[in-house]
């Protein structure tokens, strides 16, 4: 499903306000795939990422009539998923051993190299490929950088990570993605 | 979204050989993600959702009640109903002042005797009426000039027509 166009988003905000179920419909399964891949890339459980989605979608059908920003629904949306998660992480974070690092990002960046969690389909091709190579840390950032539409002080505020950290971590992560892709097509030149 | 995507983009982090290449692997991202849409997912969510759908919360309108209650027929019977009521009622109202009154009671009458001193010959008259079973009337009733016009009736108490057959023909064969 592609990107509705701002006319189509706006009628379709103003139906479900309206309380047109098609039209809430339209709205969930247009972003509902992006928003749950933004939190999974956080919290690496399928499970818990398919129930802050769903809730995030709940907060937001029943704050329909008082959202007016048609531009910026989608990182109204994104901004209630991660709000959600912080909240949800934040609790478990108190129930479990402390962490060295306290922001939703450091905890990613421990976890092993686990990329079944990410949405990267086989048509990226080389993209995909030198995704999987990257740390957890890098393909994850650039999944929240790219795939939430967030501001990097959105990102920041919703994260609780300062915002020179968030930005470092994408320059990174970008630069290396880039070498990695280079080094494939050298490499495959190379062969024929 | 891209427009609006890279219009959050601080320009700042990034050099410029690296914006365009962020700025495809972030479309490429974006539509990988799109393709990975679980239906089923987007139904329970969707199920889960309805209930705070935003006019499933307001009072039933109008177009849900019923035809059948605003019809003119159903009009029509309501009105009908309420005016049968109406003519029940006055028909009720009306006949019980027919309904045979209830015989007063012994001492309504005698404080009635009392207050009046001298009770007038109809009102003697009255009482012997009434008083079939001989209960009321007392001596001092029947001790008032008036009471003289209430022998006959005292006198036929207990008794029927046949009893007063002979009577009754002599009294008509006196006047044919």
């Amino acid at each position: 499903m592609g990107e509705p166009s701002s006319e189509h988003l706006a009628v379709l905000l103003a139906d479900a306000s309206k309380g047109d179920e098609q039209a809430w419909r339209s709205l969930v399964e247009l972003y509902l795939p992006r928003v749950l891949a933004v939190v999974r890339s956080q919290c690496h459980d399928h499970d818990l990422a398919e129930e802050i989605t769903q809730s995030a979608f709940c907060t937001v059908v029943s704050k329909l009539p008082e959202y007016d920003e048609v531009g910026r629904f989608e990182s109204w949306l994104m901004r209630i998923a991660m709000n959600r998660l912080r909240d949800e992480m934040r609790r478990r974070k108190r129930q479990a051993m402390p962490a060295e690092e306290t922001t939703l990002i450091g905890l990613a960046g421990s976890q092993s190299q686990d990329t079944s969690h990410l949405p990267i389909d086989a048509d990226l091709g080389n993209l995909g490929e030198a995704m999987e190579r990257l740390s957890a840390a890098d393909r994850e950032i650039l999944i929240l950088r790219h795939v939430s539409g967030l501001s990097f002080k959105e990102l920041s505020e919703a994260l609780d990570a300062p915002v020179g950290t968030l930005l470092a971590r994408h320059h990174r992560a970008i630069k290396k993605l880039k070498s990695l892709l280079v080094a494939s097509e050298n490499a495959e030149e190379g062969d024929e | 979204m891209s427009d609006e995507h890279t219009s959050g983009y601080e320009d700042n982090e990034l050099p410029e050989d690296l914006k365009a290449f962020d700025a495809a692997v972030g479309k490429a991202l974006r539509e990988s993600v799109d393709r990975t849409a679980n239906p089923e997912l987007v139904d329970r969510v969707v199920a889960a959702s309805l209930q705070d759908l935003p006019a499933r919360t307001l009072p039933i309108s109008r177009a849900t009640v019923s035809r059948r209650w605003t019809s003119p027929q159903f009009r029509a019977a309501a009105a009908l109903l309420f005016v049968t009521g109406l003519v029940l009622v006055a028909w009720f109202a009306m006949n019980s002042q027919n309904i045979e009154p209830v015989k007063s009671s012994p001492s309504v009458v005698v404080d009635f005797q009392n207050e009046l001193g001298i009770a007038s010959a109809e009102e003697v008259i009255l009482v012997a009426i009434l008083d079939g079973d001989g209960v009321w009337i007392e001596q001092e009733l029947l001790d008032q000039p008036g009471a003289t016009a209430a022998e006959p009736i005292l006198r036929t108490r207990g008794t029927n027509v046949d009893d007063l057959a002979d009577e009754i023909n002599e009294i008509l064969g006196a006047t044919s």
